[in-house]
């Protein structure tokens, strides 16, 4: 079972030493940067910019390779459409009613790019960030807002818990459909009435696992005397350090660069 | 007539950085008729063992033949007939809304009718043990020694000869665990169903099993008799292991007493000894 994106991978990188609310401000930033980009001076700013960013992760260049495996589907689709629906003004040639023009086909290579800079760049951040530390950081980021009443620390927690779970959930599922599988379930059948009825086994004791885990942990939390963010203190305390000034001055490098190339290209 | 695997490797997460190879060069042979016995520690890759012997996972290098039959995607279906496994803590896969349904969901497509499909269930359900008053009760309303033996009844039903299960008495009370050890142990005597039982427990092994497979860390270590693989208790427990209670205490016997034999593994064994011991000063 593919469950790459949200998973941790341990390393000594400068993503890794970063404190998380840089790096979640920091993706942010860069998602808005890779859309502004206009031209392909930009992209292969950004495309440098993002290897480079890959291998001093060390994360490994097939890691985040696997993560942009589900949309690999989605790519294909949108370039597809770009290519053939384009209504461009160089003619390059026309198989019955399609037209296909030059702009579609360099249209299609830029959202190429951006899909991979996007999924590529935000991946990075999940390979390198425990999902502690990310919720931590969100729950940081979010705070000024309870102000207004918003339940930072809630939703937080909710999204740390449901990551926790992820894992979980995959690996029950897969247990279990080997177990069905093995007393004579089967997931292969070709018809889609068949495929969905075959679920059903899977899916029914998926679900009182589900809440089952949900009352044990809610048990637990209580028993440990959780009572909502109020007063809380922590093990871990989020500091900025060195890496942090390193990570943004690089960031600010490659947004000065992306915006010089919009206004020379 | 067996189960034999020839140089199994498997490793999880292959291609990444949490790559971990589970089973390394693994070569054994299961007699069909036997009691078989898996030990070994948690992790040494016994589950990933036995979940390729029913096709479940498939070798990365290696092959796995039942009664001389490679395992492939034309004869999974009827292998999976052939070699029943029950999982670890079987009784959380239960999903439909009676315990008999549960039983009968492996028959759906053997094209039985349904007196048929009663009978089988019927059988499979006293030969673990379950009232007949108690098929018609949804899955959550029975207890969770019964819900372990419906689990298992789900299996039986579809009559394997090779039936293999991981660990069927773990979390259980004493009582229900001699229950299912019995009937598992039945089924093999008077209906000649090979039996793969994976345990942690030793005293179970030594007095059930005909043959007994020993890993450690992917590796099958030693091979034999329970008698052979419990006498080189030195070896067992350098891979954290132990001997059964029973044989500890005769070795200690033995210490005290040099000719008292240590080779015992069951409790009626060692009275008999310890009773002709006595015998024998008078």
């Amino acid at each position: 079972m593919n469950i790459s994106i949200g998973q941790y991978v341990p390393g000594e990188s400068i993503f890794h030493k970063s404190d998380p609310r840089t790096k979640l401000t920091m993706t942010f930033a860069y998602m808005v940067i890779v859309l502004l980009i206009n031209n392909f001076v930009g992209y292969a700013i950004a495309m440098f910019f993002l290897i480079m960013a890959i291998v001093s992760s060390r994360v490994g260049i097939r890691m985040v390779l696997r993560s942009l495996k589900p949309i690999l589907f989605l790519i294909i689709f949108t370039v597809f459409l770009n290519i053939f629906l384009y209504q461009g003004e160089t003619l390059l040639f026309s198989i019955g009613f399609i037209d296909i023009y030059k702009e579609g086909i360099l249209f299609s290579l830029q959202m190429i790019m951006r899909i991979l800079l996007l999924v590529a760049g935000a991946s990075l951040l999940t390979y390198t960030t425990t999902s502690i530390m990310l919720t931590d950081g969100l729950e940081r980021l979010m705070s000024p807002l309870s102000v207004i009443g918003f339940p930072a620390h809630d939703i937080a927690m909710m999204i740390s818990i449901a990551l926790r779970f992820i894992p979980t959930f995959a690996e029950e599922t897969e247990r279990i459909m080997r177990a069905q599988a093995s007393r004579g379930a089967d997931f292969d059948s070709k018809k889609l009435k068949e495929k969905i009825r075959s679920f059903i086994p899977v899916l029914v004791p998926l679900f009182i696992g589900a809440f089952r885990r949900a009352t044990d942990l809610a048990t637990a939390m209580e028993a440990r005397c959780y009572r909502g963010g109020k007063n809380r203190t922590r093990y871990r305390v989020l500091a900025f350090s060195k890496a942090d000034i390193v990570l943004t001055s690089i960031f600010v490098i490659l947004a000065v660069l992306v915006i010089l190339s919009r206004i020379f290209f | 007539m067996s189960i034999r695997v020839e140089n199994l490797f498997y490793s999880y997460m292959r291609g990444t950085p949490f790559e971990k190879e589970a089973l390394i060069d693994v070569s054994i042979e299961l007699k069909k008729g036997d009691f078989i016995g898996i030990i070994g520690h948690t992790g040494c890759g016994k589950s990933t063992l036995v979940q390729h012997l029913n096709g479940i996972l498939r070798p990365e290098t290696g092959r796995v033949y039942i009664d001389d039959q490679l395992i492939n995607n034309a004869n999974i279906k009827e292998i999976r007939k052939k070699v029943g496994l029950v999982f670890q803590y079987p009784e959380y896969q239960l999903f439909e809304e009676t315990v008999f349904k549960d039983i009968a969901f492996g028959l759906k497509r053997e094209n039985l009718t349904e007196e048929q499909v009663a009978e089988r269930v019927y059988e499979a359900a006293e030969i673990v043990g379950l009232d007949k008053s108690i098929l018609d009760k949804s899955i959550y309303e029975i207890s969770g020694g019964q819900k372990r033996r419906c689990a298992i009844a789900g299996v039986i039903v579809m009559k394997p000869e090779y039936l293999i299960l991981d660990e069927p008495a773990a979390g259980l009370d004493p009582a229900g665990r001699d229950d299912i050890l019995a009937f598992i142990k039945r089924l093999n005597k008077e209906k000649g169903v090979t039996v793969v039982l994976v345990s942690h427990s030793m005293d179970d092994i030594a007095r059930l099993t005909d043959y007994v497979v020993v890993m450690n860390k992917g590796r099958v270590v030693m091979t034999g008799s329970p008698r052979e693989i419990f006498m080189q208790a030195d070896k067992l427990e350098e891979i954290g292991l132990s001997i059964p209670q029973v044989t500890r205490l005769m070795c200690k016997l033995k210490k005290i007493n040099p000719d008292i034999r240590e080779d015992i593994l069951t409790v009626e064994e060692a009275k008999e000894e310890i009773l002709r011991h006595i015998r024998s000063k008078r």
